[in-house]
């Protein structure tokens, strides 16, 4: 049986180059920045490791609905599910076709002034073991227990980009490994876009002692 | 009482956890041994120097072989640096070609201060740029820390600095909008406060009520409060309209403390205004304190109900975060860092206005379960991202980032 490893991943924010003051140089940004800078602006929340629960919204919906003032397309992108996005490129796709629409159905939009641009950053991230490894259930509990919002993230959150569908590393070891189906599809269950990263923990960490 | 301010990594786990420190503990791991070289400008006074003292023993208790030097310059040098920095912070300066010989000459009796054994030589902000040209002495990575808000700079004078700052591998910015256009890789780090500091630290109650009594203002009453020096980009004079605007719905008391202004005419002059727009409301209390007022200002940043920071530009806004440390609602001018800060009615409300921020004021006073969620929120979030060990965490990372290059990420192993 292999054991699990937890891991962390920790990131640095980088800056792109990109910014954007009005409609179409936001467009222009979400269709040529890295794939690293749509991941983080959609994820920001999570990087900020703390939000009021329920609250989680992107960063391009944040910036046209308090910088642009741009209620109804605030609203479109806010609904930008990253949870139903299994790539980088998915989402991009979402938020400039929504961003197209909108540009297609205003006659105008505002430009606003240097200190409300929007700056794309992006990530680089480093993931290193994090010390902590679990062979047995209880193993994993007390280490999912030991865990710190690094290694949730990497994961829960970056996982169904590696794993090419949705889906958690948790879930993918407790079902392949020790035969726990039902607890693995509890925890598969599981969205991290509606509580910060140390509800997630506590909510999986519960889940497994239940079962033991 | 003492401050504690420790240098020990190990003393933030009362606040961080254990497996946040250990976190950072791991990742600094492939830096073992690694030789960091600071230097800047000046050994003592200043924040630049602040930090660095704060940071190079943290960067040495995980193991780093941190040092850090400060470069040499007589009185022409500096008034060299001097109009650089001005003319960064958009500030009209004329640098003619013998300013510039004195930037590179001053430079150029410095390089014997580059160790060659360096791996990473770290220069922070422009005065001892000229040293990159050591960097074919050596084997070190070079990195340009820069302090200063360069989104307003001259591009004259920027344009002198970029041809340096492009023989480096990476510099390293406290906000986006300060970031340029340039070939390197640019990270963006922002600043953080220590918990530990005499600023920040926590007070006995009795003390709190001891400092606001001794300055006339009720413990009993709500206090709304503005902790900035007195000139224009912080706005006092709007602070004292919105609390007027606030009166009219609500006891309160209005506290306005920043430094003492006696070498500055303009700050002599905003003060003078301040008290004269104050007039004889004796819930106005304007208190010019000495620099070194760090547990006054932390006591009234605890005794207040309400904190404003409404300034009409600002770097990254340090005592907004203080502020959101001692769990206190703030209302800010959505202007520099206090926009990376204050996430809206998340961790604190933005104002673009004395009537937005009067009407945000009233909401607090009238709701003191919202006040409590906010402050608890924004303690959390100064918690998870603007302490000292993220701050460590996050030049650990820059460090890596340039030892290893690319983007994206990359997986470690721990030696």
């Amino acid at each position: 049986m292999r054991p699990f490893e937890f891991h962390n991943a920790l990131s640095l924010v980088t800056h792109t180059g990109y910014h954007a003051d009005d409609l179409r140089s936001l467009l222009r940004g979400i269709q040529r920045t890295p794939g690293s800078s749509i991941f983080y602006h959609v994820h920001h929340s999570l990087f900020r490791r703390h939000f009021t629960a329920g609250e989680f919204m992107n960063d391009f919906a944040r910036w046209a609905l308090q910088s642009l003032g741009e209620e109804t397309l605030g609203e479109r992108l806010s609904a930008v599910d990253p949870w139903q996005c299994l790539s980088v490129r998915e989402a991009r796709d979402q938020l400039a076709r929504i961003v197209t629409d909108h540009l297609g159905s205003t006659e105008y939009g505002i430009r606003v002034p240097a200190g409300k641009r929007f700056y794309f950053s992006a990530a680089r991230t480093f993931v290193l073991p994090s010390g902590v490894t679990a062979s047995t259930l209880s193993e994993f509990e007390a280490g999912v227990r030991r865990c710190g919002p690094d290694a949730i993230f990497h994961h829960f959150v970056t996982a169904p980009l590696r794993l090419g569908r949705r889906g958690n590393d948790f879930s993918t070891w407790l079902e392949g490994e020790l035969g726990e189906t039902g607890l693995a599809e509890e925890l598969a269950a599981l969205t991290p876009y509606d509580q910060d990263l140390y509800k997630l923990r506590d909510r999986i960490a519960g889940l497994v002692a239940r079962r033991l | 009482m003492e401050s504690r301010a420790p240098s020990d990594l190990d003393a933030y786990r009362t606040i961080l956890g254990d497996e946040e420190i250990d976190s950072v503990r791991r990742l600094a791991a492939p830096l073992r041994g690694a030789l960091v070289q600071h230097v800047n400008s000046t050994a003592v006074g200043g924040g630049v120097a602040e930090i660095l003292g704060r940071l190079v023993p943290m960067m040495r208790d995980v193991g780093i072989d941190a040092h850090w030097d400060v470069m040499a310059g007589d009185a022409r040098f500096f008034a060299v640096t001097k109009a650089i920095h001005n003319a960064l912070h958009g500030v009209p300066e004329e640098i003619t070609p013998s300013m510039v010989r004195t930037f590179e000459e001053v430079g150029a009796a410095n390089l014997g201060l580059v160790r060659r054994d360096a791996d990473f030589a770290v220069i922070h902000d422009p005065q001892p740029l000229a040293l990159v040209s050591a960097r074919a002495n050596g084997r070190a990575r070079w990195l340009w820390r820069c302090h200063i808000d360069l989104s307003d700079a001259d591009p004259r004078v920027w344009a002198l600095l970029r041809d340096y700052v492009e023989h480096f591998d990476a510099a390293l910015f406290h906000l986006p909008d300060y970031a340029q256009a340039l070939s390197i890789p640019q990270f963006i780090i922002m600043p953080a406060i220590d918990p530990f500091s005499a600023k920040n630290e926590e007070l006995p109650e009795e003390e709190i009520q001891r400092v606001l009594e001794g300055f006339g203002i009720d413990p009993l009453r709500p206090i709304v409060l503005q902790v900035s020096r007195f000139d224009r980009l912080t706005d006092p004079l709007g602070v004292v309209r919105a609390y007027r605007l606030v009166r009219a719905w609500h006891d309160c008391q209005l506290v306005l403390a920043g430094g003492s202004a006696s070498d500055d005419p303009e700050g002599e002059r905003v003060l003078a205004e301040v008290r004269e727009a104050a007039g004889s409301d004796p819930d106005i209390h304007v208190l010019a304190l000495p620099p070194d007022a760090h547990r006054v200002i932390n006591a009234l940043q605890r005794g207040a109900t309400v904190i404003v920071q409404k300034s009409l530009r600002e770097g990254f806004g340090l005592v907004v975060t203080e502020a959101m440390w001692k769990g206190k609602p703030v209302v800010g001018g959505a202007v520099g860092g206090i926009r990376r800060q204050i996430i809206q009615d998340t961790t604190g409300f933005l104002v673009h206005s004395v009537e937005g921020t009067a009407f945000r004021i009233r909401q607090l006073l009238t709701n003191p379960g919202l006040a409590h969620r906010l402050g608890e929120q924004a303690r959390r979030y100064v918690r998870g991202s603007f302490l000292l060990p993220s701050y460590l965490k996050q030049w650990i990372l820059a460090l890596l980032a340039a030892r290893h290059g690319g983007r994206g990420v990359s997986y470690l192993e721990i030696p």
